[in-house]
């Protein structure tokens, strides 16, 4: 016999009523139908509905830094065979974590060699697949043009600047790069007391278009979402680590081994040129 | 970023905010009523269980329910060997993240809801030969009504802004589970103000929608 | 009619009430604190005694050694609480037959309206609301009803749940002075028509005077006098 709550009291007691109450269920014919609407929306959503699996899918997962010039081929790569690839974006530590966890990529391009050699230490990757296939270079930005921008007058525009931002060190690459570089060429110490540290590269690129900086370093792919009158010198890239976007299928999908192929070759290389990116260095 | 690109994230965030909504509106309503009448102990750690995904930063949330869903955990690897998929990067996964996102809203809004019932309209109630559960249905539930609605409302507005945590387990694809938040976020980021803007004004409108909805509705009920 | 004993540990002191009487009425009285609302609580099964029995026309409610125990819902009382609870989200028919239903749930709607409505059933709705003159009523909402009116469909209201005696907790307290003798005659009158037995708390000797039965006054949980009084003549047992 169920036993009941009867506030304000809640000592147990036993309930000897003659239990002539017949069934409810007839009562509420609303909750019964709002019970059946949730377990159908259950199934539904557990069955994951898909709209269309169809066998010719790749899942890639890319670092965001690479979206538009993905969007641009892999609409390319639709028109030209009918297979659209499924990329999702995120940062290169996201992608990571998702993999490691089984999610269903076929195919990785991330913006950090480090991420990559932790999924093929986990055994996730096809090695033989796997190969840097682009690679990325840092520009030091400067509105002071009446410098002419150049190696040799780098150390001059830095004691020129009032105020240059770059990348958290610690934790931003496109920051750590560009120290590397500070301290190859030996003009570290001419920023330190004008240093503006961001968050990450959209941060840097948002103070020197806000003017709150009159210099700043930035990777190539970004000098063309700058929106001041300035100049862009490039780093050599012997200054600083190389800047590398390794790519690994993690599946034998064939399309998935067609794609990579396609990314590779001279067709979409160039197309990546266009937004900035270089090839790396053959070892 | 294209017109139906644009379209298939707004219908994608609106599905999965109307689910969640819906399950987040039974399940928080349910556990507000059961969590409200004992004083066990056990009760006390799952409700604080149920409102941590609150405190939490959403990518935390939607890391830890990568480790529940992923391969390798036994909810995962059961619906894994059962069906041959996985749940992540589908948009079901991004059903249950914005479920446990705003789970703590609508239990809370519920909660207060039927500690605002006059416990002695219950207690006459009870006296009048009802039992528990028609309590529950006849007098706790419609007068905590305006409370519960507006915790459907903050429920689907927190799911249709879910970014985080669906970016963990759902992934950002384009078409398939790219939703307004990720769209919007990755079109700012990428430089795309045109699409980032659109977006900004659709959400706008859906939530300033909803809200009016939402009003609207307690004004009727008022005045009856 | 109702026979008890019933005891309770409060805050400030024991609550410990017995009482055995045949009497239609049986009035509560003393100062406020005194434990009068406890004891129509534990009556009614609101709240649960520590120990001691309860018996209801026979029917026995509470009875802590061999643990019974009947919920509120089982035990065919009509508690009339001083703020009378009207549910404030449904019309007077609908407060009334709230008790109707929920007594004869399972039922088919066409018994139930047979109830309501049904001619040859002295203790129908339609028959309760026009006694209590409240039948014009129906479609309105508590907040929209003066206090008499609110107080006659908590009356309503509780004897179409078909209960046995009727709890009253300071019925008068919010009524000015017609209003409240206009009550104590419907009282009177509810309780000849319909021969339930009631239970009334009230803390003026006054109100208490204008009924007959039995007048126990309670001081911090313990009985201090019994007056019976049957009729309308006094009198006095001290016990």
């Amino acid at each position: 016999m169920k036993t009941t709550n009867n506030r304000p009291s809640t000592t147990g007691t036993l309930s000897r009523a003659n239990n002539h109450e017949p069934s409810r269920s007839q009562d509420f014919p609303k909750i019964r139908a709002l019970m059946l609407v949730l377990l159908a929306a259950v199934i539904f959503t557990l069955t994951g509905c898909s709209t269309s699996s169809k066998k010719t899918e790749l899942i890639m997962g890319a670092a965001s830094s690479l979206t538009e010039p993905l969007n641009e081929l892999s609409e390319l790569y639709a028109s030209k065979t009918g297979v659209l690839p499924q990329i999702s974006f995120a940062s290169s530590g996201t992608l990571r974590k998702q993999a490691e966890e089984g999610a269903p990529f076929d195919l990785l391009l991330l913006a950090s060699s480090s991420d990559l050699d932790a999924l093929s230490d986990a055994g996730l990757l096809l090695e033989s697949s796997r190969r840097d296939l682009l690679s990325n270079q840092i520009c030091f930005i400067t509105t002071h043009l009446e410098i002419p921008a150049s190696l040799e007058t780098f150390p001059d525009l830095l004691e020129v600047s009032e105020r240059i931002t770059l990348g958290d060190p610690s934790s931003v690459p496109v920051g750590k790069y560009a120290v590397q570089s500070l301290e190859s060429l030996g003009v570290s110490h001419l920023i330190e007391d004008k240093k503006l540290y961001a968050k990450d590269a959209r941060q840097v690129l948002q103070y020197l278009n806000s003017g709150a900086v009159d210099a700043g370093f930035v990777f190539a792919t970004d000098v063309a979402l700058l929106e001041i009158e300035g100049a862009a010198l490039t780093l050599p890239d012997h200054t600083h680590q190389p800047i590398l976007y390794p790519a690994a299928l993690l599946s034998d999908n064939p399309e998935a081994a067609a794609f990579l192929k396609f990314l590779s070759s001279e067709e979409a290389i160039s197309v990546f040129k266009s937004y900035g990116f270089s090839i790396p260095d053959q070892n | 970023m294209s017109h139906p690109l644009i379209l298939s994230a707004v219908l994608l965030s609106l599905r999965i905010a109307a689910l969640s909504t819906l399950f987040t509106g039974v399940l928080g309503t349910l556990l507000a009523r059961k969590l409200s009448q004992t004083k066990k102990t056990s009760f006390r750690v799952i409700e604080t269980l149920v409102v941590l995904p609150m405190v939490l930063p959403p990518s935390i949330v939607g890391y830890l329910l990568l480790l529940a869903l992923g391969k390798n955990s036994w909810l995962g690897g059961l619906i894994f060997a059962a069906t041959g998929k996985t749940l992540l990067f589908s948009w079901p996964a991004a059903v249950i993240a914005a479920v446990i996102v705003s789970l703590p809203l609508m239990y809370q809004s519920a909660r207060a809801g039927f500690q605002g019932v006059d416990q002695r309209l219950e207690n006459a109630a009870r006296t009048l030969g009802a039992n528990e559960w028609h309590i529950f249905t006849e007098i706790t539930l419609p007068l905590a009504k305006p409370k519960l609605l507006t915790g459907l409302a903050l429920s689907f507005a927190r799911a249709i802004g879910e970014f985080g945590a669906t970016l963990m387990v759902a992934g950002n694809i384009p078409g398939k589970t790219q939703t307004i938040p990720t769209a919007l976020y990755f079109a700012a980021e990428g430089g795309d103000h045109a699409t980032a803007d659109a977006l900004m004004l659709i959400s706008l409108f859906i939530g300033i929608t909803a809200m009016f909805s939402v009003n609207f509705i307690l004004d009727k009920s008022r005045t009856q | 009619m109702i026979d008890f004993h019933l005891v309770k540990q409060l805050n400030a002191f024991t609550l410990d009430v017995a009482h055995t009487t045949e009497s239609p009425f049986l009035i509560l009285m003393g100062p406020s604190g005194s434990g009068k609302t406890t004891l129509l609580n534990l009556i009614s099964g609101l709240t649960t005694p520590d120990k001691g029995y309860l018996r209801l026309n026979g029917r026995l409610l509470f009875d802590h050694d061999t643990g019974v125990s009947l919920p509120p819902r089982d035990r065919r009382i009509g508690y009339i609480f001083q703020s009378l609870a009207l549910f404030p989200h449904m019309t007077v028919l609908q407060n009334v037959m709230f008790g109707v239903r929920h007594r004869h749930r399972g039922e088919l709607h066409s018994q139930i309206q047979e109830r309501v409505m049904g001619r040859d059933h002295r203790q129908s709705i339609h028959e309760q609301l026009d006694f209590l003159k409240i039948e014009h009523l129906s479609s309105k909402y508590p907040a929209e009803l003066s206090g008499g009116e609110r107080q006659r469909v908590a009356i309503a209201r509780a004897l179409s749940s078909e209960a046995d005696i009727l709890l009253m907790d300071e019925p008068f307290a919010s009524l000015d002075r017609a209003n409240r003798d206009n009550a104590i005659q419907l009282l009177l009158s509810v309780q000849s028509h319909y021969q339930k037995a009631i239970i009334l708390v009230t803390h003026s000797p006054e109100e208490a005077d204008a009924f007959p039965g039995d007048h126990l006054e309670i001081l911090c949980g313990k009985p201090v006098s019994l007056k019976r009084r049957s009729g309308f003549l006094d009198d006095s047992v001290n016990s």
